[in-house]
């Protein structure tokens, strides 16, 4: 009974310390986005004006993030919240938002946007989908920021999302677009020319996850086989060699695996059709020195070259 | 025993051969078997079943061998079959309903609760019937917890189903210097109708008093805590003083009190391939009756599992039961092993064997199977 009463006394006193706690300083707009990517884009259209913080490291695999009540404290202060949509994150954000007690930024609230609803959608099911046929996105390929045109119409997105919410900013966030669109624009003669020159372009080439047809489209190779035999399910032993035997056939240049996935089997795949394994981070900041989406891009094609040695 | 076994290696013998039977019958992924199409820009995502509910299914199929006098289970059977039907009501609200079915017991209305989404001041609040914010197990629904069984002492203070009723809740994020994540909850039910020390109400004013305090930190990248206490309060369950005759004069109060702790591992860089997770939930009851006419009931319990996912499908852990006796100075203990292997997100198939110790000559040794799926939207993984 004492230790019951002394319980009661704690819970009281410390809740009332925790409550004594000076809020934190508010900054202009405090921006919360799923994935590093997302935040470097907004960073780039907001710039002083937004303080911009991601939920998932740009090493973690968007589909695979813990909803930690870490996360719901981020939330709870934020004025805008971003997602990528088509449920890449719907293992991990629905119950962050609805924990978040923010009225902004719930799916409607003025604070919330899904900038996958501005974007070009490949992959979208037209027929029955269900599980037989893997851990399926029923609303289109996810994986959309890995085209440089929808990380355009996603920054015009976000400026739009900024002006909504803070309208005084608007002339400041559509010069932030203006100015991302351009630097992606500039950079895109060099990832094509590179592209071509390393023989990307035309290319056939092996993936582990369904991750990458708008990097594709964008230089122009093709995806013929995947390493899962379908999203989410690990490979057998006869799809394995099934795949070895295709990428031989196809002459398949090159096999790309996100580093969030266990490299051993892919290694073991790639050496046995005799090309290169290259693990391609498909987020800013997945390591070192990515910082921008252009940087983002300069370092999957600089890895490309160094595995495909410009042939 | 043998047929339990065989029937044991059989199935999983199919668990592990059917993910690879379907890749190998599947047709070949180097081209896409379903048909795609281009969305067009500022499309919205298509959804067939607009404004309806989220509605999905978890089915829990369980089979049972080996010997407990105190617990003679069926050697097979659907523990469960719980629907879901969760959508938002409006832009302040959202809904979620779960339907229980059972292969021997009626339909039960597990949990139908309202969420209040645009509460101001770091408040939400919750109305309707929901499983109490007592300990972090509790929360999860049974058929999802990493076991064929319920911990010993949660089953002897909550019930097979936890502890839950209707009625109210707030909870309050409280701001904090440390940038702590600190939730403090408070909750007022009707007195549960199945708990084995609380009472079900019989008046207006039986009612069951819940508040918890959680605490979670990130220690490192790949650490993290959850820490909480808990204390409960509702009339007093007289069944449990089983050395009275005259029930109907007893009156009082039962107040459980609770801590957990709760310390992950997991390496975000890889994360689906090994994880960590060890649990420990304690309980302190206190039963009296008014009058002081018979001994008060004071037993302490507990339970602490270690899961460790050791591959991207496979999962092994342990689990530790210790609870006091009601009645007398004695006290039963327990030991549950498992491992379980999920061949997707969706389904899982665990082998588990349990010894339970009753008193010194009294002591039972279980074997389950536990199978469980989910069909339906995909839900958000648990943590």
């Amino acid at each position: 009974m004492h230790c019951i009463a002394t319980l009661r006394r704690g819970l009281v006193a410390v809740a009332a310390l925790l409550a004594l706690a000076p809020a934190a300083a508010h900054a202009t707009l405090k921006v919360v986005t799923t994935t590093e990517d997302l935040a470097a884009i907004a960073r780039e259209v907001g710039g002083a004006r937004v303080q911009v913080d991601a939920l998932a490291h740009g090493y973690e695999d968007p589909h695979h993030v813990d909803a930690k009540p870490s996360f719901v404290l981020k939330l709870a202060k934020a004025d805008v919240f971003i997602q990528i949509g088509r449920e890449l994150e719907v293992g991990w954000v629905p119950p962050l938002l609805t924990n978040a007690r923010n009225a902004k930024i719930q799916p409607g609230g003025a604070g919330f946007l899904d900038v996958s609803s501005g974007v070009k959608i490949l992959e979208v099911p037209t027929g029955a989908v269900d599980r037989s046929q893997g851990d399926v996105h029923p609303f289109g390929n996810p994986h959309f920021w890995l085209s440089s045109d929808n990380a355009v119409l996603m920054a015009q997105g976000i400026a739009a999302k900024f002006t909504q919410v803070d309208p005084a900013g608007a002339a400041a966030y559509k010069a932030g677009a203006a100015a991302f669109a351009q630097h992606v624009a500039t950079a895109k003669v060099r990832w094509t020319a590179a592209a071509k020159r390393i023989g990307l372009t035309g290319a056939n080439l092996v993936t582990y996850h369904n991750s990458w047809p708008y990097f594709a489209r964008e230089f122009g190779f093709t995806v013929v086989g995947y390493v899962e035999p379908r999203p989410g399910i690990p490979p057998s032993v006869a799809h394995t060699a099934d795949l070895i035997t295709q990428m031989k056939a196809k002459h398949v240049r090159a096999l790309l695996v996100e580093p969030y996935f266990d490299q051993k089997l892919p290694k073991k795949i790639a050496a046995s059709a005799g090309v290169p394994l290259v693990v391609l981070p498909p987020s800013v900041d997945a390591s070192a020195g990515m910082k921008t989406y252009v940087d983002l891009v300069d370092k999957q094609l600089a890895l490309l070259t160094q595995a495909m040695g410009g042939k | 025993m043998r047929s339990f076994a065989r029937m044991l290696v059989a199935c999983l013998a199919f668990a592990c051969a059917a993910p690879a039977a379907r890749a190998q019958d599947a047709p070949d992924s180097l081209a896409t078997d379903t048909p795609v199409a281009e969305a067009p820009v500022a499309a919205p995502p298509v959804q067939g079943n607009l404004l309806n509910p989220n509605t999905s299914v978890i089915g829990w199929m369980q089979a049972a061998a080996g010997h407990d006098a105190h617990d003679d289970a069926p050697a097979a059977l659907l523990k469960e079959a719980e629907v879901g039907l969760q959508a938002v009501v409006d832009p302040y609200t959202r809904a979620d309903i779960f339907l229980s079915f059972h292969d021997l017991e009626e339909a039960a209305l597990e949990e139908a609760y309202l969420t209040f989404l645009t509460l101001p001041g770091g408040f939400q609040a919750r109305a309707g019937k929901f499983r109490d914010a007592f300990g972090k197990f509790n929360l999860t629904h049974a058929g999802e917890t990493p076991f064929a069984d319920r911990p010993l002492a949660a089953a002897t203070l909550f019930g097979e189903e936890g502890l839950s009723g209707a009625g109210a809740e707030v909870s309050w994020l409280v701001p904090n210097p440390f940038g702590l994540y600190a939730n403090l909850t408070g909750t007022v039910q009707r007195s549960p109708d199945e708990s084995p020390v609380f009472a079900a109400a019989e008046r207006r004013n039986d009612l069951l008093y819940l508040g918890r305090l959680v605490t979670y930190a990130d220690l490192s990248e790949s650490w993290n805590v959850n820490a909480g206490v808990s204390f409960a309060t509702a009339p007093v369950n007289t069944a449990l003083h089983d050395d009275v005759v005259d029930h109907a004069a007893l009156r009082g109060h039962a107040r459980v009190a609770g801590a957990d702790l709760t310390l992950r591992w997991k390496n975000h860089r890889q994360a689906i391939y090994r994880s960590l997770l060890w649990q420990t939930e304690a309980y302190a009851l206190d039963a009296e009756q008014s009058g002081g006419l018979y001994a008060p009931r004071r037993p302490r319990g507990g339970f602490s599992y270690v899961d460790y996912q050791f591959a991207r499908r496979w999962h092994a852990g342990v689990r530790g039961d210790y609870m006091q006796n009601f009645a007398d100075h004695g006290h039963q203990s327990g030991v549950l092993g498992y491992l379980t292997f999920t061949p997707t997100e969706f389904s899982l198939f665990s082998v588990q064997s349990r010894r339970l110790t009753y008193a010194p000559d009294d002591t039972a040794w279980e074997h389950f199977l536990k199978i469980t799926f989910n069909i339906g939207p995909h839900g958000a993984h648990p943590f």
